[in-house]
């Protein structure tokens, strides 16, 4: 049976076929079945041309169409949410939409991209702080904190897959962690500006900038373990990229300190009943920091990149301390003006010279908040 | 394929009879031929095959068919079932076909002896392997068709084809 079995079913086929029809079977089948269907009511017309068309119409014509006009409503639609849910802020209805594509693009990503995103996200929850910063929405305080810890968990995540990468000894770990390093750098500038322009949460962005620097140490030892496991001329470029990044951070951070004591400086030898005290202590710590720095430059010229890096980060630290303290004598000087102020509206407005001189405080307060 | 669906928008919307006779002549053959190989005796295939175009009338006229081959052999098998639990037989279909294989059926005498010897042997096949023997043997249908009908995968269909040709060969 095995060697002509299709041919035995054939043969069968029609045997089964012809016998049928021999005996009449299928002419029976049709008298039964067409007396039965004569028997229902609207008889019709045979199909015409244009029944056809209209036919062909709906069903190859119109449906397509409806179908691809559906479907454009749907993506394009679906893109424009996603670009107004890019602008959105928290507690806003879009929110939710801008965090739900961020999950879907570190599901599609691979490890590598993932850490570079994270930073990315990082540094739009911290947009999103500021703005909110500026909202007059009287539940601010609650969501900038809630934003500030989705950064601290974006920044923090950034450098845990920088680790993975190292564990799993990844071919990009320096590339992927140089690119983190150089993402960390900015917001941990940003949030310096932030501090000084911040008025609420103060103590969560200092928990951020603290998450900051831990995660920039880490991703840095990251560089520096590839570094030492790994001699390549490639990697060596890489880590001095970014050691070099990091000390203009640092000079620029001395400068704006530096610049910041001068100006306060200023108006406190202008103003003899304002008594700011440390100023001179500050600056010159400021100034040691350059000593620190070069030393740096010397470790990292010398190939000694983990020394180089600590004293970076000593300075960064010491940087930070001193703005810190710049901050609080910033205070002092706002509400040393702003108290001269009032005692002056409180008194009658004379002379022309006592107005020029309001004037001239209004202006050193702004310049002093600048 | 366009042109079927074209008799099926005619009958659904016109009750078309001329149209659905030209459907009528496309199965009514495939269709008898297998419940030739379910049914006991010819003339209750017959019947059954009739029946299977009157309520396959009745549906199309009143709903929108996709697939009128798959509507009519999904008749066909409900009819079968039905015949069987008619005579007071309360069993699965598959097994309802084991039952009529078991049965006392007749000789076809305008057959001949080898095509008698194949139609036992088919009828003696176990569960689904007669109808998709069947199926795909005689009325030719592809194991895509056979799987839609089923409601079963192409693959599992594979799978009892092989079975069926490996226990038709032994």
């Amino acid at each position: 049976m095995s060697k002509d079995f299709n041919e035995q079913f054939k043969s069968l086929q029609a045997e089964l076929h012809a016998s049928s029809k021999r005996d009449g079977a299928y002419d029976r089948m049709w008298k039964r079945v067409s007396t039965a269907i004569e028997d229902t009511d609207n008889v019709v017309s045979p199909a015409t041309t244009l029944d056809y068309l209209q036919w062909l119409f709906f069903e190859s014509i119109s449906t397509p169409i409806t179908i691809g006009a559906a479907m454009l409503v749907i993506v394009f639609g679906g893109f424009m949410t996603t670009v107004n849910a890019a602008q959105s802020l928290p507690g806003e209805a879009l929110y939710s939409v801008k965090l739900a594509t961020e999950k879907a693009q570190l599901k599609l990503s691979s490890l590598e991209h993932k850490a570079v995103l994270h930073t990315e996200f990082a540094g739009r929850r911290l947009e999103e702080a500021s703005a909110l910063n500026v909202s007059t929405d009287p539940a601010k305080t609650a969501q900038i904190k809630r934003t500030l810890d989705a950064y601290r968990s974006e920044v923090t995540q950034a450098g845990e897959d920088v680790r993975s990468l190292l564990n799993e000894k990844s071919t990009e770990t320096m590339q992927v962690a140089s690119a983190v390093d150089r993402k960390i750098s900015v917001l941990n500038a940003e949030i310096d500006t932030r501090v000084q322009e911040s008025d609420t949460n103060t103590l969560d962005i200092e928990d951020a900038k603290k998450a900051t620097q831990a995660v920039s140490s880490s991703v840095v030892n990251v560089m520096m373990e590839e570094h030492e496991t790994t001699s390549s001329n490639k990697l060596s470029d890489d880590i001095e990229k970014s050691f070099n990044t990091k000390l203009s951070d640092v000079q620029k951070k001395q400068s704006m300190v530096l610049g910041r004591l001068a100006r306060i400086d200023e108006v406190v030898t202008v103003n003899k009943d304002l008594h700011i005290g440390g100023i001179v202590e500050l600056r010159f710590a400021a100034n040691e920091t350059s000593v620190l720095m070069r030393s740096a430059s010397d470790f990292a010229i010398a190939g000694g990149y983990r020394a180089a890096f600590d004293d970076l980060k000593v300075v960064d630290e010491r940087l930070s301390e001193i703005a810190n303290r710049i901050v609080a004598m910033e205070i002092v000087t706002t509400e040393f003006f702003a108290n001269q102020k009032i005692e002056k509206l409180a008194e009658p407005v004379e002379t022309e010279g006592q107005i020029n001189s309001l004037r001239s405080d209004s202006t050193a307060t702004s310049t002093i908040s600048q | 394929m366009l042109n079927e669906k074209f008799i099926l928008f005619r009958i659904h919307r016109f009750r078309d009879k001329s149209a659905y006779a030209k459907l009528y002549e496309r199965y009514h053959k495939n269709i008898l031929d297998f419940a030739s190989f379910k049914m006991p005796r010819k003339q209750d295939a017959e019947e059954v095959a009739s029946e299977v175009f009157l309520r396959g009338w009745e549906y199309a006229t009143s709903n929108r068919v996709d697939n009128i081959k798959a509507l009519f052999y999904r008749i066909a098998r409900n009819l079968i079932a039905d015949f069987y639990r008619q005579r007071k037989v309360e069993d699965s279909l598959d097994e309802l076909a084991d039952v009529a294989a078991d049965q006392e059926i007749e000789e076809r005498i305008d057959l001949s002896e080898s095509a008698n010897k194949l139609i036992a042997k088919i009828r003696a096949l176990k569960g689904d392997m007669s109808e998709v023997c069947v199926m795909h043997y005689i009325n030719e249908l592809s194991v895509k068709e056979i799987a839609d009908i089923l409601d079963k995968s192409p693959n599992n269909i594979r799978v009892i084809l092989h079975r069926a040709k490996k226990a038709l060969n032994k």
